[in-house]
C-alpha cells in the first residue's frame, strides 16, 4: 500500500544508475511525483514548481555555491528540503545542518525507505495516522486535547457524547501508549504535538 | 561489597559508594576523615551508631532492609534524618536542577523548552507543598506520638483524631509528574535540542528521582509502619 505525500521530489545526479535506482525505490513505496535530472543546469528549465513542498535529493559533489542559490530560489513559494547522496566513507561524518539527512551510495533500500517515510510523513501526510500520533487513535487525540484544555471527565464525556466510563477508559489507554500520567504532562504533550491552537490560547497558562 | 560495620573506615565507604556522600553529610559528617572508622565519627559527632549503620547499609544495598530493626529506632532519629533530607532537596538538589534547566532553556530558541520549564515549576510547587505538609503536620504528630508512647501517656487531645494513613497516598502523585517530565524529554523532544545541556539536566533528574525514591523508602517502609504500630498499641492500651 503506497503512501501518498503532497511533495514533489527532485533527484539530481550525474550517474544514471543512481538516479534511476532512487526513482525506483521511491516509486515502490510512495505515490509521489518525482522528477529526475542529470545535472544542475537542467533545473533552470523549471522556473517554479507548483508543489508547496519540495524535496531535493542531490549529489553531494555539487558545488555548494552553485547548488544553494538554485535550490533557495524556490523557497519563496515552497517549503524546500534537501537530502544529499554521498559516497561511502565520505570524510564528513554525518550531514551538515542544511540537509535533512544523507543517503549513501551503498545504503540499503530499507534505510532509504525508512528515512523517506519519516520525512514525508512528519510533514503531515501519512496514511498511517497512528504512527504520526504516537499510536493514539483520532478519538484518543480528541480526549488529550480536551484534557489539555482543562476539561473534567464529565465535560469531556458531554462534549464527545460518550459515557464517563468510556472517557476513563480512553485516558487509561492514552497513559499506557504515551507513558504520561499527569494532566500537566498530557497538556505539555498536546502543545508539543500541536493539538492545541497556540494562536488563540497561551500555552503556558494551560500547564 | 558486604555490609558496613562499626570498624569500617569512612574513607572506604566513600570509595565504595560515593553516592553515600550526601547521606553522611546529613549526619553532619564531612570529608577529610583520614583513617577514622564509623565508630570514631559517631562518637565524635554524637550520632547513634546502630542507626547510622542501618541507614548507610540500607542505602548501599537495596536488598538490605531489616525492617524490624529499622523500625525499632526512636522516631526522633528517623524524623531528624528525614528533615535533613528535605533540607538537602530544597537547598541543594532543586537549585542544581534549576540551574541546569536554565542552561538548557537558554541553549535553544525553541518555545518547547519554555513549556518544559513551566511544567517543572508546577512539579516543584507540588513537591515543596508536600514537603511542607510533612514538616508542619506529619512530623510533629509523629514526635508527639513517640513521646506519648515512651512516657506511656495518652496522646494529646488535639492529635487524637489524626492518623498516619492519609500520609501514604501523597507520594505517588508527586512522583508521577517527575516521571512524566523525564518521559517527555526522552520521547517527545524535537531533535534540534542542545545535547550537552539537555543531558546534564536529564542526568540530574534521574539522580534526583533516585534520591527521592530512597527517601520515600525510609518514610513508607520504616516510619509509617512504625507509627501505625505505635498508634495501635496506644489505642489498645486505652
Amino acid at each position: 500500500m503506497k503512501l501518498k505525500a503532497p511533495y514533489k521530489i527532485i533527484i539530481i545526479h550525474p550517474i544514471l544508475i543512481i538516479r534511476e535506482g532512487l526513482r525506483s525505490i521511491i516509486s515502490d513505496s510512495f505515490d509521489v511525483e518525482t522528477i529526475v535530472l542529470s545535472d544542475l543546469e537542467e533545473l533552470d528549465n523549471f522556473v517554479e514548481f507548483k508543489s508547496k513542498k519540495l524535496l531535493f535529493i542531490v549529489d553531494e559533489d555539487y558545488n555548494h555555491r552553485v547548488l544553494e542559490p538554485k535550490i533557495e530560489s524556490y523557497s519563496s513559494k515552497s517549503k524546500v528540503e534537501k537530502i544529499l547522496i554521498r559516497q561511502p566513507g565520505s570524510s564528513d561524518v554525518g550531514c551538515d545542518d542544511n540537509c535533512l539527512c544523507c543517503f549513501y551510495v551503498d545504503s540499503k533500500k530499507e534505510r532509504i525507505e525508512y528515512l523517506l517515510k519519516q520525512y514525508l510523513s512528519s510533514n503531515g501526510i501519512t496514511d498511517d495516522e497512528e504512527t504520526r500520533n504516537n499510536g493514539l487513535t483520532l478519538r484518543e487525540l480528541e480526549v488529550v486535547k480536551l484534557i489539555a484544555l482543562g476539561k473534567t471527565n464529565k465535560e469531556i464525556a458531554h462534549q464527545l457524547s460518550i459515557s464517563i466510563h468510556t472517557v476513563i477508559s480512553h485516558r487509561k489507554n492514552i497513559t499506557e501508549k504515551l507513558g504520561i500520567k499527569s494532566i500537566s504532562g498530557l497538556t505539555v504533550y498536546a502543545i508539543l504535538n500541536q493539538l492545541i491552537d497556540t494562536n488563540s490560547i497561551d500555552p503556558e497558562s494551560l500547564i | 561489597m558486604g555490609l558496613f560495620k562499626e570498624n569500617t573506615k569512612m574513607a572506604d565507604i566513600i570509595h565504595g559508594n560515593y553516592l553515600l556522600l550526601p547521606v553522611i553529610n546529613r549526619f553532619g559528617i564531612r570529608l577529610g576523615f583520614k583513617d577514622k572508622t564509623v565508630k570514631d565519627v559517631c562518637l565524635e559527632k554524637d550520632i547513634d551508631l546502630q542507626f547510622f549503620l542501618a541507614i548507610i547499609n540500607a542505602f548501599n544495598s537495596p536488598e538490605y532492609f531489616p525492617e524490624a530493626e529499622l523500625r525499632s529506632f526512636s522516631a526522633v532519629y528517623i524524623i531528624d534524618y528525614l528533615r535533613k533530607s528535605h533540607n538537602y532537596f530544597i537547598n541543594t538538589s532543586l537549585p542544581k536542577i534549576e540551574r541546569l534547566l536554565d542552561e538548557f532553556v537558554k541553549s535553544s530558541e525553541s518555545a518547547d523548552l519554555n513549556l518544559i520549564r513551566t511544567f517543572y515549576t508546577k512539579y516543584k510547587t507540588e513537591l515543596i507543598e508536600h514537603i511542607h505538609d510533612e514538616e508542619e503536620n506529619t512530623f510533629p504528630y509523629v514526635l508527639e506520638l513517640q513521646k506519648a508512647y515512651d512516657d506511656i501517656n495518652p496522646v494529646p487531645e488535639h492529635l487524637s483524631e489524626y492518623s498516619i494513613e492519609s500520609f501514604e497516598k501523597e507520594h505517588t502523585n508527586v512522583d508521577e509528574k517527575l516521571f512524566d517530565l523525564k518521559n517527555i524529554i526522552i520521547k517527545f523532544l524535537d531533535p534540534t535540542y542542545a545535547v550537552r545541556q539537555c543531558n546534564e539536566f536529564l542526568f540530574e533528574l534521574f539522580n534526583f528521582e533516585r534520591e527521592l525514591r530512597d527517601h520515600a523508602r525510609i518514610e513508607d517502609q520504616i516510619l509509617v509502619p512504625k507509627v501505625m504500630k505505635m498508634e495501635d498499641e496506644i489505642k489498645s492500651a486505652i
